[in-house]
């Protein structure tokens, strides 16, 4: 016999909280507080009620004969009753058995960065991201979770609002609209089957929650500077630096064979400054601050049938170039329903659209910074009568290029998600429910790339006055040009899941099947016109009309999946917990008889603290945890299971000069090939203490074996399989590889409150090792060249050992031919007397680091919060050699640091023609120019002001919140010309950003 | 849930439908006149050029700056060849000539496999031409190593799969074991080609791939200096096979100056009657169908060209004076201070000189001030030598209109070189005879030379090497040429030379040898290439490298 309780849930303060669950134990019944607070349940008077709450601690109270109960819910420090989410599920953290991380979307917004991805870094363990350019609209981290395994694709699989792979990717969700984000980073993943083997991350958006419509609005001003940009030689140094080549050509015709002392003086004094320039290319080219905003509203809220959330953002970032032609614009909206249509049906539909406008100069980032860093100091940007010159290679002008001058290309980028999910509760049976999931996503990629003819100036001294010769830079054709690219793509997927999830006294299992399809289609159509008469209207119908005037061409592509699968959680009494997860998962890229995997795999837990024997106060959680499993990795070109051709229109000309077509062998078939598998074991702890610190710590091993990499070194060229440079290669990947990672992650986090003053600390550390087992080395290589037991795409380098600097120096050595004094020493490592390729070495580090880091700390007191983050990486690498030379000017930490007959100290080799073809570099590639990235950032700092509740009356506002926030501010480093977490080898990319923001929060 | 939800087709096509299709094959054994690109700054398919046919062509460096003809400037690997700096993991482009080769005979054997079989699907005439074609490309990827690395491992009509055991790969053949596999192949191609067929090869192409296979198997380094007396009759018959064709003949109708004459012969982007087999390249083209944009590869600085291949002084001095005396003969009239005056007229035909009318100016090499020496636009784009290639060059486009540039056509075989090989080989076989005279004279005439008379077997045999020197300058005749007559320790370690021009205030220039670029050194382990290491490492040792490596 039942009765109805009622009652009020508050928190110490006395506010009410909406949304608290509160279910009769050991039954699925339950309800939740509404936006007052307020519950009303029926239970019968020997249950007990358990209220909870995300971020406070749970409380269980026996009815007997109370039919009011109001509760008082503490927040809890240790987090333990959080819900997490899991693949097709959640659990609560105290029930987790495997490597799980996650952080919200308020913790997120924290960063003021226009890219999600970037965020990461630092605030999750064992997720490194990697920044590699900050060009607005493409400035996404390199995402790697626990290091890399494979010569393919090692990006995670990203699983938004329960859809893999979605459309559109994370990196442009609006932080505000993301609820939470968990990183599975072991077998915990298997669930994902075939894809989860670089791990996975899940991403859920924010739904509606019970109460009155809370409104949000949010402004952010932000001002963006490159975090590092090389310093680069002055005129005069570069003088010097032309007179020494001149010198080393010609050793006879002394040191001034260009400019004579009074040139470079002439550079000094600035007196001449059009035929003795001293020019600043990177000052001339960058603004000091470029500037980005966004704007966010949100809506949330809910009655009994129907919650919902829905927000609507703005953002736009402008480009660091000077006057440039370069800014990035998105726009998106987002509404996620919920629906409980009737007792049992509950379903959802989420909507989000986002605009992403991209522009950019008509040249590439990496060529307008090649332009700027190769310029030299000698050439000025404009010459006294305004014109601009030519710079270096027909007109490559770097404040030209990187404007709307010579035209413009824009891409605009459509995505639409969209899902509806449905759940139905089973009458007949407690606890058997069906969940299902349509979701259809595309998008709608258009590329106008526009590109016109434009002039810049050489000085001619032979006439008097100096004349000005046009130097015309722009398309080959000589006329505008107009590229188009439609690019077209959808992806459905559907899945059905029947699931049981029911307390039997003490025990508790919950478990599902499900069966999911996943279809891909791809198109694109791309064109080309030249011949335009006038650059004013970009329209192919007013281009040329010569045949040979336009040019198109497409493509498409269509990829499938297809998969079963399960999960079986069981816990007693949340002490001892077991997870069995199985996948068995089909995928198009595969031939017939290899189409299908199955990847299982195992989790357990120990929750050592709930046993009865188990009284230390001190420790009010200590759990011990272990997981296994197989994983599998399918992302590879489709279609190494047939021999294929490729046509190739123009290769062929006849006699009469008209093109003919021939086939070319694309690919040979590997009819065997099949998917990468990861084993994967983590085994760790959680333990807390004192209610205020937690500490986790994860030992964890994968394997990735039959890794998908073509081979090389046991494949003669003799036997015709022979790759094309560049291009698709003929060899198909075969499951031959082996690649082995080995570490761990350490965790730590502390909370307190301290009368008014909230405090918290957290700091995470992840190492790890990555070991090729096999990789196809070639028989006859000697053992410091082998990739075994090296990382992955580790480099081989001979080893500089220093520069010749004295006559003995060359006597005592091993040399190259025409080798001399200030060039690099290389060891002859294998002592046969001569520098060859055999005297390359494996090197042990990459560019991938082997331990990263993060720690923050901050707190709140009365109107005021702050927070801080550190991130930082060691044990990385990354070779950087810039394009100096008669080629293009030097970075000042070389130019400075030269050796050369004057500075026969100096700690860099003598400078050369050009580096690329010079014995020092190019020819030679050598370990002088690794560089030491590691470094330790000050990522975050986030200061934060409440306005008072008593200005908030005559406002309206139920909160407003002002805060200064910075992102990238300080950065310690070795690395001196370029952003250390670059990875382009001659240093010329677009910079990483810094970030200074104002912000204000206003909720109604 | 649907059985074929997983079934996907693949948008490429497949080998059954290629040579399921006669016009499918047809195609592909058309590509096979092409070759991918294997390594950087190579010729392929990237929008911009088209693939490497045989040899290298006109592509950045050419065959020419690794020889004593030019020297290329912006080195490209090509400097570590001129400095005898060549080793098993690098020497240069021709690095890739193993593989390349090796993949196209490999797809040759594809070919035959599947054309050259009683099930495939094509008229009786077809198939015979496509047989012939393609034992005539297997033949010229096999020369093409065998100058290279001399002894060479034959792959058979095996198609060599993934898997498959590569141990006999790993078998050197001798040199004489590899002609007579290239003379058979020849035979076949002889035998079934037509004697018109577009720009693909014909009955003339095999022929005339014969008579250079047949000389170079003649010669000191293929015989291993022994002198065989029947080996260069069978060059010289070879040769004489084409002749007697009485199809081709040198064209001498493009203008009545013998220079212009022999000019206009090179751009000329139809096939002439001198034309035995060449490569064709569109007119104009944003889409492919070009070589690589020479003119502006190998143009003046001052115009915004590169300044490539330049030729050598080395090279400049072997031009006889117009009156037929080298230079070097006190009695040829040269003067080192005007020595560009009253030279062989193919000379202006092939070398740009400080002074020359070339692009509508003259041009500058001097200095200071030159608008084309290192004075000018872009230095490091100045000519290594102070000399550029004419020969190829339009000089009717602007140097930014890439569309326009590279339509020059290659060509692999000319009578010219029949002539010459013919000349060559009679010499050697029986001396100086009137069919040898009339052969050389014959060249010379065309080229507004005087005619050769009296000489001895020795002097003939110079004047034919010189001949070839200048008359088939830069069509990657003349690395091959030192090497085989076994001169290349002399030719090759002479220092490469260019020309240093200074003005003086009153306008006067003064001409000065100097060095274009230092270390030019040859060993004798260089008249064969290294073989790749990869392949040495990957047969652990079992290929067997070629001496001195």
């Amino acid at each position: 016999q039942e009765v109805t309780i009622s009652g009020l849930v508050s928190d110490l303060q006395g506010n009410p909280i909406p949304g608290v669950n509160i279910v009769e134990k050991g039954t699925l019944n339950g309800t939740s507080t509404d936006f007052d607070g307020n519950y009303t349940i029926s239970a019968a008077p020997s249950a007990t009620l358990v209220f909870s709450y995300v971020g406070f601690t749970s409380k269980e109270i026996s009815i007997g004969n109370q039919t009011k109960i109001d509760v008082t819910l503490i927040e809890d420090i240790s987090q333990l009753d959080e819900v997490v989410i899991v693949g097709y599920g959640q659990k609560s953290r105290a029930t987790l058995t495997g490597a799980v991380s996650t952080t919200t979307g308020e913790e997120l917004v924290k960063s003021p960065q226009p890219n999600v991805s970037n965020s990461l870094s630092g605030r999750v363990s064992g997720v490194i991201g990697l920044n590699r350019t900050g060009e607005p609209g493409v400035d996404g981290a390199t995402i790697r979770i626990r290091g890399i395994s494979t010569t393919g694709d090692n990006n995670p699989l990203v699983v938004i609002d329960g859809v893999a792979n979605r459309v559109g990717g994370l990196e442009r969700l609006n932080p505000n609209d993301i609820e939470n984000i968990t990183v599975l980073k072991d077998a915990s993943a298997a669930i994902y089957g075939s894809q989860a083997a670089n791990g996975v991350i899940l991403i859920t958006t924010k739904r509606g929650t019970l109460g009155k419509p809370q409104f949000s609005f949010t402004h952010n001003q932000s001002f963006l500077t490159p975090t590092k940009l090389p310093d680069m030689a002055d005129s005069p140094t570069y003088a010097r630096i032309i007179n020494e080549i001149n010198y080393y050509r010609n050793p006879g015709g002394g040191l001034n064979q260009v400019y004579s002392e009074e040139d470079i003086r002439t550079f000094e004094n600035g007196s001449d400054p059009d035929n003795f320039a001293n020019t600043d290319w990177v000052d001339e080219s960058i603004k000091d601050f470029s500037l980005m905003d966004n704007q966010n509203l949100s809506i949330r809220g809910g009655g009994e049938r129907v919650t919902y959330y829905a927000s609507l953002g703005r953002l736009h970032q402008d480009g660091i170039y000077k006057n440039g032609n370069n800014k990035y614009d998105q726009i998106n909206l987002r509404s996620n329903l919920d629906m409980q249509a009737t007792d049992n049906l509950k379903i959802g539909l989420d909507i989000g659209l986002r605009k992403e406008d991209r522009l950019f100069p008509i040249q590439s980032a990496g060529n307008i910074f090649r332009a700027i860093y190769r310029t030299y100091p000698t050439i000025p940007a404009r010459f006294s009568n305004g014109l601009p010159s030519a710079g270096v290679e027909q007109g490559q002008n770097p404040i030209i290029i990187s404007t709307g001058i010579p035209g413009t290309n824009d891409q605009l980028t459509t995505i639409i998600n969209t899902n509806l999910s449905v759940e139905y509760k089973f009458p007949f049976l407690e606890g058997l429910s069906l969940k299902g999931l349509y979701s259809e996503d595309r998008s709608f990629r258009r590329v106008r790339s526009f590109s016109i003819p434009y002039t810049t100036y050489q000085i001619d001294n032979s006439t008097s006055p100096a004349s000005f010769n046009e130097v015309v830079g722009g398309p080959d054709s000589g006329t505008p040009e107009l590229y188009q690219e439609q690019e077209d793509y959808v992806l459905q997927t559907a899945n059905v899941r029947l699931g049981f999830d029911r307390y039997f006294n003490n025990h508790h299992l919950d478990m599902f099947i499900g069966y999911e399809q996943q279809e891909s289609n791809f198109r694109e159509f791309t064109a080309t016109r030249t011949g335009f008469l006038s650059d004013q209207i970009p329209e192919f119908d007013l281009g040329g009309g010569e045949p040979e005037q336009s040019t198109n061409s497409g493509y498409s592509e269509k990829f499938t999946r297809q998969n079963f699968f399960g999960r079986i959680s069981y816990d007693f009494d949340q002490k001892y917990l077991l997870e069995l997860q199985a996948r068995y998962d089909g995928s198009s890229r595969f031939s017939e008889g290899n189409r299908f995997g199955f990847f299982p795999s195992v989790s357990m837990g120990w929750r050592i603290s709930e046993e009865e024997w188990f009284k230390y106060e001190a420790i009010n959680n200590l759990k011990l945890k272990a997981s296994y499993g197989l994983l599998g990795n399918d992302r590879i070109d489709p279609f190494q299971f047939l021999n294929t051709y490729t046509l190739r229109p123009t290769d062929f000309v006849d006699n009469n000069q008209t093109p003919q077509p021939i086939f070319i062998i694309n690919q040979l078939a590997n009819p065997d090939i099949t998917w990468e598998t990861a084993k994967k074991l983590d085994v760790g702890f959680e333990i807390g203490l004192f209610n205020t610190v937690s500490l986790e710590f994860d030992y964890f091993s994968e394997t990735r074996e039959d890794l998908l990499t073509t081979r090389s070194g046991s494949l003669p060229l003799v036997s015709g399989i022979v790759n094309e440079y560049d291009l698709s290669s003929i060899i198909p990947q075969e499951n031959i590889g082996e690649v082995e990672n080995k570490g761990f992650e350490l965790t730590a986090n502390f909370r307190k409150n301290i009368g008014d003053l909230n405090l918290f600390a957290n700091a995470n550390f992840t190492y790890n090792k990555n070991k090729v087992v096999f990789l196809d080395d070639a028989e006859g290589l000697p053992q410091y060249q082998l990739t075994k037991g090296k990382p992955l795409n580790s480099e081989l380098l001979y080893d500089a050992i220093g520069i010749f600097r004295t006559q003995d120096d060359l006597d005592n050595n091993v040399t190259l031919p025409g080798q001399q004094l200030g060039d690099l020493i290389y060891r002859d490592v294998n002592g046969d007397g001569e520098i060859s390729e055999l005297d390359r070495v494996r090197q042990d580090l990459t560019n991938v680091p082997q331990i990263i880091y993060g720690f923050s700390f901050g707190g709140e007191y009365k109107n005021f919060d702050f927070s801080v983050l550190f991130q930082g990486q060691a044990r990385s690498v990354q070779y950087v050699a810039a394009e100096s030379g008669e080629v293009g000017n030097f970075f000042s930490s070389w130019a400075n640091n030269r050796w050369s007959p004057t500075n026969p100290d100096g700690t860099y080799p003598r400078v050369d023609v050009r580096t690329s073809s010079s014995i020092n570099e190019g020819l030679f590639r050598n370990d002088f120019w690794l560089v030491n990235t590691s470094f330790l950032r000050l990522k975050n700092v986030e200061l934060g002001f409440s306005l008072p509740k008593y200005m908030l009356t005559s406002l309206g506002a139920e909160s407003v919140r002002l805060s200064l926030s910075g992102f990238n501010l300080v950065t310690f480093t070795k690395a001196k010309d370029v952003d250390p977490e670059g990875d382009s080898g001659n240093g010329q990319f677009y910079p990483q950003q810094k970030i200074y923001n104002i912000g204000i929060n206003v909720n109604f | 849930c649907e059985d074929d939800f997983l079934e996907v087709e693949s948008t490429n096509l497949t080998d059954q439908a290629v040579f399921a299709d006669p016009d499918l094959a047809d195609a592909f054994v058309r590509g096979l006149y092409t070759s991918v690109r294997i390594a950087d700054k190579e010729p392929g398919h990237n929008g911009d050029d088209t693939p490497a046919g045989f040899g290298r062509g006109f592509h950045w460096a050419m065959w020419s700056s690794v020889s004593d003809e030019s020297i290329y400037s912006n080195d490209d690997q090509t400097y570590l060849v001129q400095r005898g700096q060549m080793s098993p993991s690098n020497y240069g482009f021709m690095s890739t000539s193993w593989g390349r080769n090796y993949r196209n005979i490999r797809e040759v054997n594809i070919g035959l496999t599947n054309i050259d079989t009683d099930a495939s699907p094509f008229e009786e005439d077809v198939k015979l031409r496509l047989v012939g074609e393609l034992h005539f490309i297997r033949a010229f990827r096999y020369f093409e190593l065998l100058k290279g690395f001399g002894e060479i491992p034959l792959m058979g009509d095996e198609v060599y799969e993934l898997n498959s055991d590569f141990t006999p790969l790993y078998d050197r053949k001798s040199i004489d074991e590899v002609v007579n596999y290239i003379d058979d192949e020849l035979a076949i191609a002889i035998n079934n080609l037509p004697d018109d067929n577009g720009a693909r090869a014909t009955r003339g192409a095999a022929l005339a791939l014969r008579s250079r296979v047949l000389l170079y198997a003649a010669s000191p380094l293929y015989t291993n200096g022994n002198n065989d007396a029947q080996k260069w009759q069978d060059a010289a018959d070879a040769a004489k096979a084409v002749i007697d064709m009485g199809k081709y003949s040198l064209v001498t109708n493009l203008d009545p100056d013998p220079a212009e004459n022999f000019r206009k012969f090179f751009v000329t982007r139809t096939a002439t009657s001198e034309d035995i087999f060449t490569r064709f390249y569109m007119e104009t083209s944003s889409a492919g169908g070009r070589a690589i944009p020479i003119e502006r590869m190998n143009g003046p600085n001052g115009s915004g060209g590169w300044g490539g291949n330049g030729p050598m002084q080395n090279f400049v001095d072997d031009f006889e004076m117009a009156n037929g005396l080298p230079i070097d003969d006190p009695a040829s009239g040269y003067d080192d201070q005007a020595p560009y005056e009253n030279r062989d007229p193919r000379f202006y035909a092939t070398v740009v000189h400080n002074g020359m009318m070339f692009r509508d100016r003259p041009y500058e090499s001097f200095l200071p001030g030159g608008l084309d020496s290192s004075d000018g636009n872009e230095p490091w784009n100045t000519s290594k030598t102070g000399y550029l290639l004419r020969k190829f060059m339009r000089e009717d486009i602007t140097l930014n209109d890439w569309n326009d540039m590279g339509t020059s056509p290659w060509r692999y075989f000319r009578y010219a070189e029949i002539l010459l090989n013919y000349a060559e080989a009679q010499n050697e076989a029986a001396g100086p005879d009137a069919s040898v005279y009339a052969a050389v004279n014959e060249v010379r005439e065309r080229a507004g030379m005087p005619l050769l008379a009296g000489l001895s077997q020795d002097q003939m045999r110079d004047r034919i090497r010189n001949e070839r020197r200048v008359e088939l300058a830069f069509e990657e005749h003349r690395y091959f040429d030192v090497r085989r007559w076994m001169i290349a320790d002399q030719t090759e370690n002479e220092p490469a030379e260019g020309i240093r021009i200074t003005k003086d205030s009153g306008g006067n220039l003064t001409y000065e040898k100097s060095i274009a670029l230092d270390g030019r050194s040859f060993d004798q382990k260089h008249y064969w290439f290294p073989i790749p290491l990869s392949d040495i490492t990957a047969s652990n040792g079992v290929l067997k490298q070629n001496p001195g490596y």
